[in-house]
């Protein structure tokens, strides 16, 4: 499967809030909620727009690490690595989810169901270890419960 | 300004508040070290070595964004700010390769000299190096980012003083490095390679490729670059017999600061080209031989004088000094006028704007621009008309692009070309090809119903027929739009009128400049200080060729002939008639500027005796019965008057390639064959004579040229003149032409890399590999409907001729215009332009895939 095709049009309306270059970091953000991450192509739009250079605008992307350059899966799965669950088998969570999901730190599925992540740590230590997909978190993870969590979301729509 | 005191190194010293303590400190002679800093662009303490010690605070602050404040105890050399720079070195040195050996930048890396001059060897830390991916493959500029040391000079000197904004950082801590969008090579992402960035580089990250010597050569002389006519103040790098590099001089008060443009910094490798003419040539049955130069300077001093008295002096004609420096100019017309008596005399900038000057000398006194690109850059508003500064005067185009971006002023600009202005004009009007004069006519009209000029000139008579609603209709415009345009102006306090080619080498030009001279009157730009009208000159020394009297109608100073001669033009078809018999080519080559090169080269080769002098064999060389070599600008002495009026000396840094004198001293020794007393012994000479004899240069010619910037004076306000106001529409361009069959029209114009025809940049072996050939340009809509690919032959065809060449896509074109560039010797599109009143802009054409 291939990644969806851009709709520049989705931008337009995003870009007629926008001004000047003290919008980017705001726009920025508003076209990844758009997109799920930040499409190459728009950035000479977004930077005709805000009269700054495309350079720049890739220049802050590239800066913050909240902002993705590549399309993302449907289902964001984040494994804490933090200390505390490091020590409670962080490691182990990790290897099963990769395993589970034929997926490395950083990588989107072919299908764009799932993007794994790594964080530092979520501050959840006491459910370490813990894992979060799509913004809830899920605690005191073993092998059986990953298995369990990610069925849900391999299910879901088929 | 308020001065504060301070105590700098245990001195009481004061300085004006505002000023940072770095240069304070320099101005005391204390000597703080800077990687990151340059005088010319904004300071962000980077690189963190000009630390110094707050001793009253106990902190280290960054002297160069560090304003002094009154009572602030300062040391510049305290032993914590040594171990710190100290430090910096060696954290730079840990993540920096060890290729000093071989490194490019040999002996002028100032990362080395500095590590030198601070006692720093091998830095004894583990080693953090950076693996670079990007590979450049333009023949220009090569990066090597593992020698990058993030002091951001070349991102502050591609977005503030360049303004293209090709880099900026990428990503964050170790992995931050300047980079294009989408960490393209250079010549994939916009970069026009001006190489401000390898001005400003500290270390071998940026480095030039195809320099004749990596180090530095041991000489540099001041200079001025004559690639276009912009007047930047260049080093010629030198080791006394080739010029290896090129620099900007980089003094605050010159055009071009720390900028230059592809042409002037990697241009002159022309200078070294093989072609180039090294003894004077005869033609005989078997082809060129090379002669003597007295023999040469006998047989011109001889048929000159022959062809004067068989057929008289009009039967003479001279050509030629848009390229030449005054001193060479003012010879040239004083060995016409005065010696041999003959008033045939141009120069072929002027083809471009003879008419446009007489129109300005009537208008605002003096045949020139009215303001300087500070000016320019200081004004309220700017209106560009059919001109792409961006190309043919780069220079020019950074400051045009500064003023928009960074201070703020409004761009209008008219062209149908999609420039690289395009994007940051407020207002663009792009009206059809050759429709400017209902459009500008439609300005006009527009500002003086917009009536927000109280008091200014009645300017508008003449004008109460014209309808915006039906020039814009005309002109293919919106009549919002150009109300909208017209409202920006009229309240502009001051502002400049730029135009150039798009509009000067159309046949109406002088009707057009007239509509410009009512725009600038109702405006009340005219007249006023650093405010009116520049028009973009190409050649290096247009404007002093035109000041010196190469020109029919105008002796030097512009004061009017007492007999009006032949112009170029005139001269090519009196030739062909038989009516002149001899002339004089002087560092031009007009078969490459001509329209109907051809009918033109059979005239030329009619004459009883043409001599050209140039630096290379071109086309109209080829034709003379005597070729002289030519000095290039290195290899002799001069001055050069700049667009801006702007009077700068060149020096003689490298020997010519041959054994031959400059130009001035040729026209001397032919003056004397021919009975004169000339007794210029220099350049300097000349000049002084120029300065007692034309009132314009009178106090420039006497200036330190060195030290400050010198603008031949402009007349003051009640001399301005009161004629040049245009108030006819003209009807569009090109209507005289029928469209039948040629549904194309083609804009003939100018590329980046090369200069006018392309006589000096066509040998220059980096330009011509960036730009090599010929093509034709299409709208990419189009070429996609003729079935086109790139690269695929096309054949042009109008009424007077046909050119052969590659299709190309070109963003900038409007559908239905095609673009030819004119560089290339060998192959004109001026084949295609035909007639007496053909302009040197548009004809129709009709297109065929071959």
């Amino acid at each position: 499967m291939e990644a969806p095709a851009v709709e520049l049009n989705r931008l337009n309306p995003l870009l007629a809030g926008a001004a000047g270059e003290s919008d980017l970091i705001p726009l920025l953000q508003q076209v990844q909620e758009e997109y799920g991450y930040i499409p190459p192509e728009t950035l000479a739009p977004i930077a005709r727009k805000l009269k700054i250079s495309p350079s720049k605008v890739q220049g802050v992307i590239s800066f913050y690490s909240q902002f993705y350059t590549e399309p993302r899966g449907r289902n964001v799965v984040t494994v804490c690595r933090g200390t505390a669950c490091h020590v409670r088998g962080g490691r182990g969570v990790l290897r099963v989810v990769q395993k589970i999901l034929g997926l490395k730190d950083g990588e989107t599925s072919e299908d764009y169901e799932f993007t794994l992540e790594t964080i530092a740590c979520l501050g959840a230590c006491a459910l370490s270890p813990v894992m979060v997909v799509n913004g809830k978190i899920y605690g005191r993870m073993n092998p059986k419960r990953i298995e369990n969590v990610l069925a849900i979301f391999s299910d879901k729509d088929g | 300004m308020e001065a504060v005191t301070f105590t700098l190194n245990g001195t009481a010293v004061s300085a004006r508040a505002g000023k940072t303590i770095l240069e304070v400190a320099r101005e005391h002679g204390i000597d703080i070290p800077t990687l990151c800093h340059h005088e010319l662009l904004r300071p962000i303490g980077a690189c963190r070595l000009c630390q110094v010690e707050d001793e009253k605070r106990g902190l280290v602050v960054p002297a160069c964004v560090t304003t002094v404040q009154a009572g602030m105890v300062i040391n510049t050399h305290s032993p914590r700010v040594i171990r710190n720079r100290t430090n910096i070195i060696r954290l730079l040195l840990a993540s920096h390769p060890e290729s000093c050996l071989v490194c490019e930048k040999g002996n002028r890396c100032e990362l080395r000299k500095l590590a030198a001059r601070m006692g720093v060897g091998e830095p004894d830390l583990d080693r953090m190096p950076y693996h670079p991916t990007v590979i450049d493959l333009n023949p220009i500029i090569s990066r090597d980012l593992s020698k990058c040391i993030l002091c951001g000079k070349c991102i502050r000197a591609d977005q503030e003083v360049v303004v293209e904004g090709v880099i900026d950082y990428n990503k964050r801590g170790f992995d931050a490095h300047p980079a294009t969008l989408f960490l393209e090579p250079l010549e994939k992402a916009e970069c026009t390679l001006c190489g401000t960035c390898l001005s400003v580089c500290p270390t071998g990250a940026l480095q030039e490729k195809g320099r004749l010597r990596l180090d530095y050569a041991g000489a540099r002389t001041a200079s001025v670059c004559s690639l276009c006519a912009c007047g930047c103040s260049i080093f010629l790098e030198h080791d006394h017999q080739a010029v290896t590099g090129v620099s900007p001089t980089a003094r605050p008060h010159t055009a071009n600061g720390i900028s230059l443009c592809v042409k002037g910094h990697f241009g002159h490798d022309y200078l070294s080209s093989p072609d180039r003419l090294r003894s004077p040539l005869l033609k005989t049955e078997d082809g060129f031989q090379p002669i003597g130069w007295d023999k040469a300077l006998d047989l011109a001093a001889a048929r000159f004088r022959d062809i004067a008295a068989t057929a008289g002096p009009k039967a003479l004609g001279f050509l030629g000094g848009s390229r030449s420096s005054n001193e060479e100019a003012y010879l040239f017309q004083k060995l016409a006028r005065e010696v041999l008596g003959s008033p045939n005399l141009d120069s072929l900038s002027r083809l471009y704007w003879g008419p446009a000057a007489r129109v300005l000398l009537e208008a605002a006194g003096s045949a020139a621009g009215t303001g300087s690109f500070k000016d320019l850059e200081a004004s309220d508003a700017v209106l560009v008309v059919g001109a792409d500064p961006t190309r043919t005067a780069p220079v020019l185009g950074y400051h045009l692009k500064r003023a928009v971006r960074f201070g703020r002023k409004k761009l209008i600009l008219l062209d149908p070309l999609e420039t690289k202005l395009a994007p940051l004009a407020e207002v663009w009007l792009r009206p059809g090809p050759a429709a400017d004069g209902p459009a500008l006519a439609g300005l006009v009209k527009a500002v003086l119903e917009s009536g927000a000029q109280p008091g200014r000139e009645k300017s508008g008579a003449g004008f109460e027929q014209v309808s915006v609603a039906e020039c814009a209709a005309r002109a293919g415009l919106a009549e919002e739009d150009l109300r909208r345009a017209a409202g920006l102006l009229a309240q502009a306090e001051r502002g400049f009128i730029v135009f150039g080619g798009g509009l000067l080498q159309q046949p109406e030009a002088a009707q057009l400049t007239g509509l410009l001279v009512s725009l600038a009157r109702l405006t009340g730009w005219l007249g006023r200080p650093g405010a009116g009208l520049l028009p973009l000159l190409k050649d290096c020394n247009a404007q002093g060729a035109l000041d010196l009297g190469l020109a029919p109608d105008l002796l030097p100073g512009h004061r009017p002939a007492a007999e009006t001669g032949l112009d170029a033009r005139q001269m090519v078809s009196a030739a062909a008639q038989g009516r002149l018999k001899g002339l004089y080519v002087l560092a031009e080559n007009p078969l490459g500027v001509l329209p109907d090169p051809e009918a033109a080269g059979a005239a030329l080769a009619g004459l009883d005796f043409l001599v050209v002098q140039d630096m290379f064999l071109t086309e109209t060389a080829k034709l003379a019965h005597l070729v002289l070599p030519a000095a290039g600008l290195a290899e002799k002495d001069g001055t050069l008057t700049s667009l801006e009026r702007r009077l700068q000396r060149f020096e003689r840094a490298v020997p010519p390639p041959g054994d031959f004198p400059p130009e001035w001293r040729v026209l001397t020794e032919m003056a004397r064959r021919l009975g004169q007393d000339w007794s210029y012994d220099s350049a300097g000479d000349v000049l002084a004579e120029i300065g007692r004899r034309v009132p314009l240069y009178g106090g420039p010619a006497g200036a330190d040229l060195e030290g400050q910037a010198v603008f031949w004076p402009l007349p003051g306000p009640s001399e301005t003149g009161a004629g040049g106001s245009q108030a006819l529409v003209p009807e569009p361009g090109l209507s005289s032409e029928t469209g039948d069959g040629y549904p194309f029209v083609l804009m003939q114009g100018h590329l980046l890399e090369h200069l006018g025809g392309g006589a000096r940049t066509s040998h220059s072996r980096r330009l011509s590999q960036l730009a090599p050939a010929g093509f034709i340009g299409l709208a990419p809509a189009d070429l996609e409907a003729l079935g086109l690919a790139e690269g695929d032959g096309v054949r042009v065809s109008s009424a007077h001729g046909q050119l052969e060449g590659p299709a190309r896509p070109d963003a900038r074109l409007p559908q239905g215009v095609v673009f030819a560039p004119a560089s290339f010797p060998g192959w004109r599109p001026g084949v295609l332009f035909g007639g007496e009143a053909a302009g040197l802009k548009h004809c129709r054409v009709r297109l065929e895939k071959i």
